[in-house]
């Protein structure tokens, strides 16, 4: 004798940015988790922790990034099936907006004179709009595009401050449970 | 030469420290030969300067202005800055060796009238992209007589210390795609010693400047294996003093910038947060220290 089961409504993820695994050095991952919509009076939020970690120059010189976000999202249309996807309503997919707060840390070292150069520190926000699929069980697949400012700090002071406003394509691959 | 009633135009950025003289003329024979001069505040001994030289494939489309940011950089730095612009193909006749020959003569400019811009000038430096790393790096290397300009300013000797990024070494190895052959006027076959000579690497000799690669290690146009590695080689072997700032994953205008998971675009090898300190230490270690 079946049963009708409910269908499967996961309240968290786990992500890895594809971009950050270019060049093989170095990875960003994030921990998704959807918030109750008593919270704000929306449906569909969610709040996401991602941190970064990545070799960020080699050659003549060693570079090491360490960064971490906090973003915002709202699956605006939960209550809706996702496309080409095979959740149910009410899940972290479809499309999104997210806001997200960046902090991430530099530290370069002339291997050549053998000193380190310095360590500055970048601040950023951005802004995304993304799709989320999940075509096969639980596996997502998450394309979004953005815009990020950032700003550069040098903590030793010798490195003018420099703010950079850019598009950003972004591409993650993560897991629902 | 300068003519300060009419070509200065200052412009006092958001800290209120740098100055700019903007569209000055180094070269009245071509309309498309002018520059930005930023200068930090001024000082009680001249200033070390750097020519900055934007990308572009050579082509028409793409001007000083998407450089600028790093001109005001490094006069924030203490460094005056000089951000050229040059001869273009196809509609400005920028063919090599025209192009070339317009960076040395603002080169030959800047330094004739170092005592109006406060600068040593036997401490200028250059740091270009893409293209404007190709030409800083025949600037640190050729002094055949061919690209010596024919301008009022006249010749001058090669740059004291280069800083290229992401920027063709050997022409002949690049992609024959059409700002390629424009430039140098035919594809490899059609003109191989044109390619020769528009190549920083075929002119490094003994007594070539420092220089400084900054490249993404995933540039699809400028492969850094057959483009600065080569080059950083060649500088070796003749006893020049070389660093190499490799991005890991990084691209010819696809980086990441402050956050990781995302690539941005454009943003290149140069603009990227951890270059920053490399560039300045370079700078600071072979045409500074800056004056406070």
């Amino acid at each position: 004798m079946s049963v009708d089961l409910p269908p499967a409504i996961y309240e968290q993820a786990v992500s890895v940015a594809l971009p950050s695994l270019d060049g093989i050095r170095g990875v960003d991952a994030s921990y998704e988790h959807a918030l109750a919509p008593s919270l704000l009076g929306l449906t569909g939020l969610a709040v996401l922790a991602s941190g970064e970690a990545r070799e960020s120059a080699t050659g003549d010189y060693t570079g090491a990034r360490l960064g971490v976000g906090l973003e915002l999202r709202w699956y605006w249309r939960a209550g809706h099936r996702a496309w080409l996807s095979r959740l149910a309503p009410n899940n972290l997919a479809g499309w999104f907006v997210g806001a997200e707060a960046l902090v991430a840390t530099d530290l370069v070292h002339d291997n050549a004179d053998h000193r380190w150069l310095g360590t500055s520190l970048q601040l950023g926000g951005a802004a995304h709009v993304g799709y989320r699929i999940a075509p096969w069980r639980e596996l997502t697949i998450t394309p979004s595009v953005g815009v990020e400012l950032g700003h550069d700090l040098d903590l030793a002071g010798r490195v003018p401050g420099y703010t950079t406003c850019y598009p950003t394509i972004g591409l993650d691959v993560g897991w629902l449970f | 030469m300068l003519k300060l009633a009419t070509l200065w135009t200052v412009v006092l950025t958001a800290c209120g420290s740098i100055t700019t003289r903007d569209d000055v003329s180094y070269d009245d024979r071509y309309a498309s030969d002018v520059l930005d001069v930023y200068f930090p505040p001024p000082a009680s001994t001249p200033r070390p300067a750097v020519l900055v030289i934007h990308g572009g494939g050579w082509h028409d489309g793409i001007y000083r202005d998407s450089i600028a940011s790093q001109a005001e950089r490094l006069a924030e730095a203490g460094y005056v800055a000089i951000n050229i612009e040059y001869r273009l193909v196809p509609s400005e006749g920028g063919q090599y060796p025209h192009a070339v020959q317009d960076c040395y003569c603002a080169l030959a400019w800047t330094r004739a009238n170092a005592t109006a811009l406060g600068i040593d000038p036997a401490r200028v430096a250059g740091l270009g992209y893409s293209a404007g790393g190709h030409l800083v790096s025949m600037l640190g290397v050729d002094t055949d007589k061919d690209v010596q300009p024919d301008c009022a300013a006249g010749t001058t000797t090669p740059l004291a210390a280069v800083v290229s990024g992401a920027g063709p070494e050997d022409m002949a190895a690049l992609p024959q795609v059409s700002s390629v052959t424009e430039f140098v006027g035919g594809t490899t076959s059609d003109v191989p010693a044109l390619y020769t000579a528009a190549s920083p690497l075929s002119h490094v000799a003994p007594g070539a400047p420092p220089y400084l690669f900054v490249d993404g290690n995933d540039d699809w146009f400028v492969n850094i294996d057959e483009q600065a590695r080569p080059m950083q080689a060649a500088l070796d072997a003749v006893g020049a003093e070389t660093r190499f700032f490799e991005i890991p994953g990084g691209g010819h205008i696809l980086n990441s910038g402050v956050d990781g998971a995302s690539w941005e675009l454009p943003l290149t090898s140069i603009e990227t947060p951890e270059a920053a300190d490399a560039i300045v230490d370079f700078l600071d270690h072979t045409i500074g220290p800056v004056p406070q």
